[in-house]
């Protein structure tokens, strides 16, 4: 498995595939992910939804910016880089197969303990 | 806990009765329980040990409504001193209760009216103890937290649930009437949050949250695919928003808890 940096750049020929168990909300102009394994909730413009949308491991990177370029009415060489960044940005962030995300470590403090071995929730945090 | 008097003291006492522990006296006060609006607190630390300082009222100026501060938040304030010891007993439940990580727990403010209820995402000091709630015949929640379960086959909308309070309470030794001890449902009716500052520190004029950053933002606050999916039908039918400010986010609450709404 790869891990995503900036120096990883998509092929034309390459066919990104999103990761199962993705959900997703499309709205106009923008998308929403939620990456469940990562607790991560990513909010996509009208490029990388489009982007988002035609990650299924069958389309090529080149039929994605051509697709694109016909939907914003716009030429291939214009929504190229636009593409090539959204696909770095999912990969970046795990969310397509063969890329691992980021390594998070939440932080959870060592809890303080009562003489029974219970935990003692000595000041809960503000909500 | 820190106590205003020791009258208040020796109540909290006898209702937490079960659950007091002596043994450990280095814990840090958390909540703060005034209840006597006779007495003034003497300014400065509050003693560890939970005893109350206190000097007598001057008999002059506005007395101190009862209220309970969760650190420096207030969250709890009522004419009825009852009032406040059912909220702590309250908030307690839903500390005891949101450590069943089955559930999905989140820390919103809760208003509610008949059987709907809507959630705020705002700090306590922009909304706290806004009387005008009341006269729309809506209540505040006095929780620590609430239970959300989404919208399924059989519920049409998602449902939040306020936790029970506190079991093993000695009410009648605290001369205080129990309240239900089973947790509430409500049907949500909406999530309010108030605009977010502009990265220069200014409010953003004009500002309006898309559908998409609406979802993002309310969806992030709790890492469940249940509660994404609550959050994606409230904006879906128009019941998640960003307000300008308190009054707006007020106005929200108010038309999504109207009877035939």
């Amino acid at each position: 498995m790869q891990a995503a940096s900036s120096n990883n750049t998509f092929t034309a020929t390459d066919s990104p595939q999103a990761v199962e168990g993705i959900e997703i909300a499309v709205f106009e102009g923008e998308a929403v992910l939620f990456d469940e394994r990562a607790a991560m909730v990513h909010h996509l413009g009208a490029v990388a939804g489009a982007a988002w949308m035609c990650c299924d491991g069958d389309t090529t990177v080149e039929a994605i910016t051509a697709e694109l370029a016909e939907i914003f009415h716009t030429s291939a060489a214009d929504i190229e880089a636009a593409v090539a960044d959204s696909l770095e940005q999912f990969a970046a962030e795990g969310l397509l197969v063969g890329y691992q995300g980021p390594t998070r470590f939440p932080l959870t403090p060592d809890p303080t303990l009562a003489d029974d071995g219970t935990e003692v929730l000595v000041a809960p945090p503000d909500p | 806990m820190r106590a205003d008097t020791k009258d208040t003291l020796e109540r909290l006492r006898a209702l937490f009765a079960n659950w007091v522990d002596d043994a450990n006296t280095d814990v840090p006060w958390a909540f703060s329980v005034q209840v006597d609006n006779s007495r003034q607190d003497v300014a400065g630390a509050a003693p560890a040990d939970g005893r109350a300082q206190t000097v007598p009222g001057t008999g002059r100026g506005p007395r101190p409504v009862p209220q309970l501060h969760l650190g420096g938040r207030l969250f709890a304030r009522s004419r009825s001193a009852d009032e406040i010891f059912v909220a702590l007993a309250s908030v307690l439940g839903g500390v005891l209760a949101s450590q069943d990580t089955t559930r999905c727990w989140l820390a919103l403010r809760a208003f509610a009216r008949g059987d709907k209820a809507a959630l705020a995402d705002v700090q306590p000091a922009v909304m706290s103890a806004d009387r005008s709630y009341a006269r729309h015949g809506i209540a505040e929640l006095p929780t620590w937290v609430v239970a959300v379960e989404p919208p399924s086959s059989n519920t049409a909308s998602a449902t939040i649930e306020v936790p029970p309070v506190l079991s093993g309470l000695d009410w009648s030794g605290a001369a205080l009437t129990p309240p239900a001890a089973n947790g509430l449902s409500y049907g949500l009716a909406g999530i309010v949050g108030i605009d977010p500052k502009s990265e220069s520190g200014d409010q953003q004029d004009g500002f309006a949250a898309g559908p998409g950053q609406q979802l993002a933002s309310f969806g992030a606050r709790h890492p469940s695919a249940g509660w994404f999916v609550t959050v994606r039908q409230l904006v879906e039918t128009g019941h998640a928003a960003f307000a300008p400010d308190r009054q707006a986010a007020r106005n929200y609450i108010l038309t999504w808890l109207e009877p035939d709404q």
